[in-house]
């Protein structure tokens, strides 16, 4: 029935909306940190989420899913500060590549989609019970 | 008398259907929303119910023949599967990332549907109530 594949799709685009939620906290929460790697030390690059739909059947009705989590390709900043032990010789650091504002706004956006989905899920719900009650 | 109560609930059955399989395409929709080059599917609606109205014998609209040299219109077994074609909608606005899913169409068309689907729901309901009127008297 198709209804009920309803389900199956809102709750992969679910997992999908919230996976991309869960590496922009990432992202926001490391906007800061260095990573220390085989003695040296580099700034936080950011993740992104690529989605890509798979097919659940064979007419064109697709769920979602996390195709791969790629690396930002922003520039890195450089930054004056030459009271850090981890600056260079000439006083500069890198910092990480993270925009916090494009963080926060996609955030909202993933959200929003996460709760459309959940619109979605509760009308198909609602829709599988009121045709369970036929009859009565 | 089987067949005929049959016959009074396949016309609400088929429709059912359909617009089950299309609350699924919009909700397949609405899900892909941010999906790269995703194109927005839906049914051509008023299509396929034209057709499902032609193709099925028992629910074709006639008209009497008061004349002898009236015509009986031609009818054509068809399987109900083939019916409705999925199509992408064809729309000018595609964003940079090559997807066509307009979140405002979507959601007003999923509500549609849903009603309409409640309303044959409450059609077949009361369908079986006059019918329980009548056995039971």
């Amino acid at each position: 029935m198709s209804l009920f594949n309803i389900l199956n799709i809102a709750g992969s685009a679910m997992t999908a909306q919230s996976e991309k939620m869960n590496i922009i906290a990432t992202n926001l929460a490391n906007a800061e940190s260095i990573i220390h790697k085989n003695g040296k030390y580099y700034p936080y690059i950011g993740k992104k989420v690529l989605f890509e739909s798979y097919n659940l059947n064979e007419k064109g009705v697709a769920g979602v899913q996390v195709k791969k989590i790629i690396h930002k390709k922003n520039p890195i900043q450089m930054v004056y500060d030459p009271d850090n032990p981890l600056s260079n010789s000439k006083g500069y650091i890198l910092k990480s590549n993270i925009n916090p504002i494009t963080e926060t706004i996609e955030n909202i956006s993933a959200s929003r989609a996460y709760q459309a989905n959940i619109e979605v899920l509760k009308t198909a719900k609602n829709m599988i019970l009121k045709t369970l009650s036929i009859g009565e | 008398m089987f067949e005929k109560i049959n016959a009074m609930f396949n016309l609400n059955a088929h429709l059912l259907n359909l617009y089950a399989k299309r609350e699924e395409i919009l909700s397949s929709n609405i899900a892909n929303s941010e999906t790269p080059h995703y194109k927005a599917m839906d049914i051509n609606f008023k299509d396929t119910f034209q057709k499902m109205l032609r193709n099925n014998k028992n629910f074709r609209i006639t008209l009497k023949n008061t004349s002898k040299n009236h015509l009986t219109s031609k009818t054509k077994e068809n399987n109900n599967h083939t019916l409705f074609s999925i199509q992408p909608i064809k729309t000018k606005n595609i964003k940079i990332n090559g997807n066509t899913v307009d979140m405002n169409r979507e959601r007003i068309e999923f509500i549609k549907n849903t009603l309409k689907y409640e309303e044959n729901l409450i059609f077949i309901k009361n369908e079986i109530k006059n019918m329980m009127l009548v056995l039971k008297g």
